[in-house]
């Protein structure tokens, strides 16, 4: 029985009880106040329990349900929860992985750690520790990672729901049809057929589901029939190195932003961690003023960057930026450290007013080694069902 | 972009790009365990995906089984099963 599921739903709205608990019981819906149209983006279950639905307009949200509490996203705060439910998880068991598809659920395997912690049921225990009751949390307990997601998400909050391998097949076929990891249209598709339980999805037979929903759908049906050996893998672990600043005055223009942005990359570049190194991503973590808001960005460089190269593509990028508020304070965090740059130059030797020393060049090694071995790639058939057929190099001879 | 050299394309002169490279494969009927690259063996977490190529029947048959593999170390390869020759190579696809 090694594998855990934690999950805990409406994890958005949820994560603002830590801070208000006087908000706990109330009907809650995250939003997006600031945007034009502003829109129920996720509810709890009090709050459907008034009629309010996710999609919904907030007007129309606040109409049904008049003692709603709407709550604006807060991906800063929820970032800080989420890594230390991980880092508390990790210290009771190292394979600790989260789910990438849904906030708030992580899988554990605790293979072996029954000698260490007595029994899994402890174990399991202490894992529920590990989340602050408010947040109510759930466990599922099985052998098999969908099976475990499927427990923990029929379990009440804060208890354990333990699914043996015999009572597997019965209690996945019962499960409903919500549980299969497919997108939400899908699964509708499915409702609308008449498909309520995994049970009812797995007598379907597998080449139909396979040409009806693709190689995501035969996965899916696997998975509803218990064929399910997907190990827990934890992220891989990467270095980062991260500067905080608090902004003398919130900031709430561009170049307010650029000027506090530049002095931060400058510091941390002048850290032994970065001093003469390359990164490849930078993430923003803004807090806004106001009562828990934030605002976050990551940038994926094209290509590892010095200091300079980071502060001209956070100029870029960020030209176009709609700040939320004002900015109190700012977190920048570089991730992807090298050493080596891979800058891939432009072929700026190749334009018409550059491309004399190139032809002079190839003229001499050709005149040396007899061929040119400046090689350039053409299309050969690249329809090709077979891969070596669709290019091929060819000798460039000007 | 390179420009047009204009000159005529000559066999000596194309090169293959992409070319399988033959590798060594313990497989359990025809499924793939491990492989070698470059002198290492790694030991595959996961087929991600598998689908079968077969073509020019009508002249040199080709038979290909593909494998999408997750290795152990993490990185992912491309392997395909040569059905004619009953061999194993390594190519991007």
């Amino acid at each position: 029985m090694p594998i855990v599921c934690l999950r805990i739903p409406y994890f958005a709205l949820r994560i603002a009880l830590l801070e208000s608990p006087h908000l706990n019981g109330k009907p809650l819906v995250l939003s997006n106040p600031q945007s034009g149209r502003a829109i129920v983006l996720d509810a709890t279950p009090e709050a459907l329990a008034g009629g309010i639905r996710p999609g919904m307009n907030l007007r129309e949200a606040s109409a049904l349900c008049p003692t709603v509490v709407v709550l604006a996203a807060d991906p800063v705060r929820e970032r800080t929860v989420s890594q230390q439910i991980q880092n508390r998880l990790e210290h009771l068991s190292p394979l600790v992985e989260p789910d990438e598809a849904e906030q708030g659920c992580w899988y554990i395997d605790l293979t072996g750690l029954e000698r260490y912690y007595g029994t899994y049921a402890q174990a399991t225990q202490r894992l529920i520790a590990c989340v602050d009751p408010i947040l109510r949390g759930r466990v599922g307990v099985a052998s098999a990672r969908f099976t475990a997601r499927v427990a923990a998400g029929v379990a009440k909050a804060g208890s354990i729901r333990t699914v043996t391998d015999d009572e597997a097949p019965g209690f996945l076929a019962e499960a409903p049809i919500t549980w299969v990891p497919l997108p939400p249209d899908v699964i509708r598709q499915l409702e609308h057929l008449g498909i309520p339980t995994l049970g009812a999805f797995t007598k379907l037979p597998a080449r139909k589901v396979a040409a009806r929903f693709g190689p995501a759908g035969r996965q899916a049906w696997e998975l509803a029939r218990g064929q399910d050996n997907q190990p827990v893998v934890p992220p891989p672990r990467t270095r980062t190195v991260i500067e905080d600043l608090v902004m003398p005055t919130p900031a709430v223009s561009r170049e307010m932003l650029m000027i506090g942005l530049r002095q931060m990359v400058t510091r941390a570049f002048g850290k032994a961690e970065l001093r003469g190194k390359h990164v490849r991503q930078v993430a923003l973590h803004a807090i806004l003023e106001g009562e828990r808001r934030s605002w976050q960005r990551t940038l994926t460089l094209k290509e590892p960057c010095g200091r300079d190269r980071v502060i001209n593509a956070l100029e870029l990028r960020l030209q176009a930026i709609e700040m939320a508020g004002p900015i109190e304070m700012i977190t920048i965090e570089f991730s992807g450290i090298t050493t080596e740059t891979a800058r891939q130059a432009a072929f700026s030797m190749m334009g018409p007013r550059a491309a004399a020393p190139l032809t002079a060049a190839i003229h001499q090694l050709k005149h040396r080694y007899g061929l040119s071995p400046i090689y350039h790639v053409v299309e050969v058939e690249p329809w090709s069902r077979i891969p070596e057929r669709r290019h091929a190099l060819i000798t460039y001879d000007p | 972009m390179v420009p047009d050299s204009r000159a005529k394309a000559r066999p000596d002169h194309v090169r293959p790009l992409n070319a399988p490279v033959a590798i060594s494969v313990t497989a359990d009927r025809h499924r793939p365990l491990s492989i070698v690259v470059n002198r290492h063996s790694h030991q595959i977490e996961r087929i991600q995906d598998t689908w079968i190529i077969e073509d020019e029947w009508w002249r040199q048959p080709i038979a290909r089984q593909y494998f999408a593999l997750l290795l152990d170390d993490g990185t992912r390869r491309t392997v395909y099963h040569d059905r004619v020759a009953d061999a194993w190579f390594l190519q991007d696809y």
